[in-house]
C-alpha cells in the first residue's frame, strides 16, 4: 500500500471465510484468509 | 500485500475467466463456489444484518466478497463513495444508505450480469444516490481527487498488478481520503503451477 502512496495501512480483521466451502479449492492449502483493511490519502 | 505473484496469464485471459465465473455467481448464486456467497458470507464477515435489512434479496444472494468494508471505518452522510467491483450491488446499496440523499456512490463492475443486477436492486430499492457503471479496477472512468472513501471487496486478488491497481485508486480519492477495502490474505508461499492455475485466481 505504502508503495501507491497509502499510509496508516492496517489490516483490521482476518475471517476464515473459506473453511466449508461447497467447492474446496487449494486456497486453504496456501492459509488463504478474508481481511479487511483500510489505509488513507495523505492530505 | 506487498507480495507481487508473477503469473504466466494475460489480463485478457484473466478477464474472460473472472468475467464467466461471475456471471455464473450473478445467475446461479447457489452454484456451489470455491466461495461462500449471499447471507451465510455476510454472516461469516461479520455484517451488522441492520445494514442490508431492506436491500433485494437477489442483490444479497450474489454477494461474493471476502471481507467487510464497513467494519474498517465509518462511511458519513454526504460523501462520495467508489464501490470498485462492485458485483451484484451489495455494498453499493448498503453505501447508498449510509451516504444519504446529499451523498453519491458509483459502482465499477466489468461483468454485463452483475452491472444488471445492482442497477435492477437500485431501481427496486429507489435510490438515486446510487450508480453501476462499465469499468475495469486499474483503470477507472473518473477524475482524480473525486472520491472521499474507496471500497472494494475481494477484487484487488483479481488484479495482475496490485500496486498499480491501487495508485489508480489513490488517484480518485481526495487528500485524506480513506480506503476500506475486503480482500484475501496467502500465508504461505505459493507453487509456480498454481500462481498459473487461473481457476485459483478466479475464485
Amino acid at each position: 500500500m505504502s508503495a501507491a502512496g497509502f499510509e496508516d495501512g492496517k489490516i483490521v480483521h482476518k475471517y476464515n471465510n473459506y473453511e466449508g466451502v461447497p467447492d474446496p479449492s487449494d486456497a486453504l492449502e496456501f492459509g488463504t484468509q478474508g481481511i479487511s483493511f483500510r489505509a488513507r490519502k495523505p492530505m | 500485500m506487498t507480495h507481487q505473484p508473477v503469473p504466466r496469464i494475460s489480463l485478457e485471459e484473466l478477464r474472460v475467466e473472472i468475467k464467466k465465473e461471475y456471471t455464473n455467481v450473478a445467475l446461479d448464486p447457489n452454484k456451489g463456489y470455491h466461495f461462500h456467497t449471499g447471507r451465510r458470507l455476510a454472516n461469516l464477515l461479520g455484517y451488522d444484518e441492520s445494514l442490508y435489512a431492506d436491500l433485494p434479496e437477489s442483490n444479497i444472494a450474489s454477494f461474493a466478497g471476502t471481507g467487510n468494508p464497513f467494519s474498517v471505518g465509518p462511511i458519513n452522510e454526504g460523501e462520495t463513495v467508489v464501490d470498485v467491483g462492485s458485483g451484484a450491488g451489495f455494498d453499493s446499496l448498503i453505501a447508498s444508505r449510509l451516504v444519504g440523499e446529499s451523498g453519491h456512490v458509483v459502482g465499477f463492475d466489468m461483468t454485463e450480469e452483475m452491472l444488471k443486477k445492482a442497477r435492477a436492486g437500485a431501481k427496486a430499492m429507489g435510490a438515486a444516490n446510487v450508480e453501476f457503471r462499465e469499468g475495469f479496477a486499474e483503470s477507472l472512468p473518473l477524475p482524480d481527487n473525486f472520491a472521499d472513501v474507496v471500497i472494494s471487496n475481494g477484487v484487488l486478488n483479481l488484479t495482475l498488478d496490485k500496486t498499480e491497481t491501487l495508485r489508480e485508486w489513490f488517484r480518485i480519492l481526495k487528500p485524506g481520503g480513506r480506503l476500506q477495502v475486503g480482500d484475501i490474505l496467502v500465508e504461505r508461499e505459493v507453487p509456480s503451477d498454481a500462481l498459473d492455475d487461473i481457476s485459483l485466481w478466479t475464485g
